[in-house]
């Protein structure tokens, strides 16, 4: 059997990604007395997740009692433009809380009110204060918690180790086929059941908030295996990226600075947000500074700043007053919380972006504003799960956190990302789990698919005159970043699939030197294939809805469109072609759908 | 676009050339240093330097780095003779020419890139994970002011990027040590009201390789990028234990 030719391991259930939804996920299949393998691409602990800053939305009503799980879910629907799998926003809201309580039983210490509780910030997009979280550090403490106690678990990881393809037997999968970073000696995992919890795709663009994960493996991966991807279209551009140094550009500045009374301004010290409140906020956002002053101290009797809508109406807004001139010296907008609050309290509730601030700028946010900007954030839509299990298309593969689609819709509300990950990683690790305890018999991984693997990871090491992989990288970030950005229009975009196109050609003849230890310039080599497929997804999904909704905005077609509003763009492999398809949403009960129409 | 315009921010001083040296290795060569030149604006840190090379010079030259930005703790090297991480270090404190090598006391891989694997197994060693106490309630009612939390707070924020560890002459000398960033991790549950795991956890503390081998030397406190001080965790540990030996805790 070929399998001996590989270092070869095998488990019930292998994990592919160690951020929350990943660890979440081993923690849930190991408790259900299955044997676990974790893989990670970086060491463990360092995923994205350990960047996330502001917190973790869970109806828990600590702050104001009036918050539940139907606020949530209605927030979740509504920031999400509807377009949201129904069951996923109803289970996230619902489970959401558990989960919180659950990481603290494991260690985790978020802040807390007065009374010893925990306490809940506000964001964009959530009628309550709703998230928990540590000062601007939820991510790290999320993260520290679960990795240490996954270590304690009868898990298996298998650090820094890149899955290049997943494995089938018939229509099932049976494993995945990887190499260790820093040897490049090449790894079968043998698994019944596989779970995607691989992140997102934030480095097909120049300017993003992702660590240098976000490549688009676990998307690729499951698109290749067969599963089908939703709402690709729906990218998240976060409205408050750092823009300068150059070198930092589209780092994160925490929405937690406008939750905690930052506010937008322009070049003229105009607060503009209030020129861009859409028809469908404007009965539960204050239309004054002054109610909105008022607001964050008695949000009973005060409608919400407009500086805290929904990511996509911020990002845009900043779009349009750079480009009427009205922008910061470095191209973005002015986010001003020294005017606005002590110092004190700034360091205390924000010390990562005081030092953030500090050490890459120069910059003392105790005393002066921010300059910001949009910045390539989140993927919105994923893998097509089913909502209970996190199941894919494919039996045996399920996928969890930012890879799956969903539960965001068109555009995802802050805090609900760090929920989303245990959330439904819980789920995807209990499913395989049961999938692979139902499942009779073996699985057989064959020796041919191997084989090609191996060739084909092997190729750029055989050309060594070949073109530098860096260089295409370099150019689709600028192409996704110019053509495929916050506003897209149908010519744009016909000419990205034409570029992506010339880079699958030119990817053929990559070379890279070096032999195959810890070689970085094969490590993009090979992850450039990835980043190829799920741009040319997002970029012909984005072709296919011709209209403007969440994070997609066509400047051909600026309005909603309701016909668009109620289907879903699914984006499948036919024959190794990428097929694009516009399919109905399925309705929501009666139950669900009356949580819209009583006021509160 | 050209690689001055890449590093230097629009409107600050003019770039200037920066040397640097460093160090390469690969399985089966000879360790060697390498020299690199880099344009570098006001703000350029030694991580876009390296990112620099590795990207139109040397593709081949091996390094860690995920986040960029100070939150993960991935690009832990030493800098001209100190652990640092070089996305937040910047060339304009560094002179001229810079002096790049890897991290010591970790086995090396490759180049800048160190086996993290030990780190993890020291962590393990200690036991790092909380364990809730049977029956506790769904979560604690701790005062953000109580006195347990204050002694937690400083501790709390360890990124686990190695630099404490590089910097211990004891990990050196004592290879079952576990070092400055598993025993900071410690003290956090040692002294956290709602763990259950105290007992175990002092009985590999208080072996022969643990506690008492730290001398209080403090280059752990002196690197660490977060502002820790394991020293001081370290300290408070024993004094913990003392107290415990005598019956007084």
């Amino acid at each position: 059997m070929a399998t001996t030719q590989y270092e070869t391991h095998e488990h019930d259930v292998i994990i592919i990604g160690a951020g929350g939804a990943g660890l979440r996920a081993a923690v849930e299949a190991a408790a259900q007395g299955v044997s676990v393998g974790l893989i990670c691409k970086s060491l463990l602990g360092k995923a994205h997740t350990v960047m996330a800053e502001g917190g973790i939305a869970a109806a828990m009503g600590n702050v104001y009692p009036e918050d539940n799980w139907r606020v949530h879910f209605r927030d979740t629907m509504r920031g999400g433009k509807m377009l949201n799998n129904w069951r996923m926003a109803q289970i996230h809201a619902q489970e959401s809380p558990e989960r919180v309580l659950e990481l603290e039983r494991w260690g985790a210490l978020f802040d807390r009110t007065k009374d010893g509780r925990i306490l809940q910030r506000d964001f964009g997009g959530h009628r309550y204060a709703r998230l928990a979280h540590v000062g601007d550090r939820t991510g790290l403490e999320m993260i520290r918690t679960l990795q240490y106690h996954a270590i304690h678990q009868t898990i298996d990881v298998y650090m820094e180790c890149t899955i290049t393809r997943l494995l089938k037997d018939g229509e099932r999968v049976c494993g995945a086929f990887g190499y260790w970073r820093n040897t490049g000696k090449f790894v079968v995992f043998k698994a019944k059941a596989i779970v995607l919890a691989t992140g997102g795709m934030g480095k097909c663009w120049k300017f993003c908030t992702n660590s240098w994960e976000g490549t688009g493996d676990g998307v690729t991966l499951a698109l290749d295996a067969g599963a089908e991807l939703i709402d690709m279209e729906c990218y998240q551009f976060h409205p408050t990226g750092m823009v300068w140094p150059v070198s930092v550009r589209g780092i994160l500045v925490t929405e937690g600075v406008r939750g905690d009374g930052g506010t937008l301004k322009n070049s003229k010290g105009e607060r503009f947000m209030f020129k861009y409140i859409p028809e469908f906020f404007k009965a539960e956002t204050a239309d004054t500074e002054a109610e909105a002053d008022r607001w964050y101290e008695d949000k009973k009797n005060n409608r919400r700043t407009p500086d805290l809508l929904p990511r996509d109406e911020v990002a845009r807004a900043i779009n349009s007053e750079v480009k009427a001139g009205r922008g910061s010296p470095h191209g973005g907008v002015f986010l001003d919380i020294a005017s606005r609050r002590p110092a004190d309290y700034i360091r205390k509730r924000l010390p990562s972006m005081c030092h953030q601030f500090k050490e890459l700028a120069d910059v003392d946010i105790t005393k002066e504003p921010m300059e910001v900007g949009p910045t390539a954030h989140y993927m919105n839509g994923g893998v097509r799960v089913d909502a209970d299990t996190a199941g894919t298309a494919v039996p045996g593969l399920f996928a969890a956190g930012e890879v799956a689609g969903g539960l965001h819709g068109a555009n995802r509300l802050g805090g609900n990302s760090l929920s989303d990950l245990v959330v439904f990683g819980r789920r995807a690790g209990l499913y395989a789990a049961l999938y692979v305890k139902n499942l009779g018999g073996t699985v057989t991984v064959d020796a041919g698919q191997l084989e090609a693997c191996a060739r084909e990871a092997l190729a750029p090491l055989e050309r060594p005159g070949g073109e530098n992989p860096y260089a295409i990288q370099t150019e689709l970030q600028e192409t996704m970043q110019a053509l495929v950005g916050i506003i897209r229009t149908e010519s744009e975009l016909r000419e990205a699939v034409v570029r992506i196109e010339q880079y699958k050609q030119r990817l053929q003849k990559v070379g890279v030197t070096g032999g195959r230890e810890y070689n970085p310039g094969w490590h993009t080599a090979l992850d450039l294939y990835a980043l190829l497929t799920v741009s040319e997804a997002v970029a012909r999904a984005a072709l296919d809805r011709k209209e403007s909704r969440g994070g997609h905005t066509r400047d051909d077609h600026p309005k909603p469109d309701p016909k668009l509003g109620a289907v879903n763009v699914v984006v499948r492999r036919r024959q190794g072609e990428m097929a694009t398809a516009l399919e109905a949403i399925p309705a929501m009960p009666a139950d669900l759908k009356g949580l819209f129409e009583e006021k509160k | 676009m050209s690689m001055t315009a890449l590093l230097a921010a629009p409107d600050r001083v003019v770039p200037r050339t920066v040397t640097l040296r460093v160090f390469r290795w690969s399985p089966g060569e000879r360790e060697r240093s390498q020299t690199y030149e880099v344009a570098a604006g006001a703000d350029s840190t030694v991580l876009d330097a390296l990112v620099e090379i590795q990207r139109r010079q040397d593709p081949t030259l091996a390094f860690r780095y995920a986040c960029r930005v100070g939150m993960c703790g991935s690009c832990a090297m030493v800098v001209n003779g100190r652990e640092r991480w070089a996305c937040r270090t910047r060339l304009v404190t560094l002179g001229d020419a810079v002096d790049v090598r890897p991290l010591y006391h970790f086995p090396l891989l490759r180049d800048l890139v160190v086996d993290m694997a030990p780190f993890v197994a020291r962590m393990q060693a200690v036991g790092a994970a909380l364990v809730p106490a049977p029956g506790a309630p769904g979560y604690a009612q701790v005062p953000g002011d109580g006195a347990e939390r204050r002694g937690i707070d400083p501790a709390i924020e360890c990124i686990g990027c190695g630099m404490c560890v590089s910097a211990c002459t004891m990990v050196a000398h004592n290879p079952r040590f576990p070092g400055p960033a598993a025993l900071n991790r410690a003290f956090t549950l040692q002294l956290d009201p709602r763990d259950a795991g105290r007992d175990d956890r002092w009985r590999a503390l208080t072996s022969d390789d643990a506690l008492w081998r730290c001398h209080g030397q403090g280059n752990c406190t002196a690197v660490c990028p977060m502002g820790l001080a394991p020293t001081t965790s370290i300290a408070r540990l024993r004094r913990m234990a003392t107290r415990r030996l005598f019956g007084l805790a």
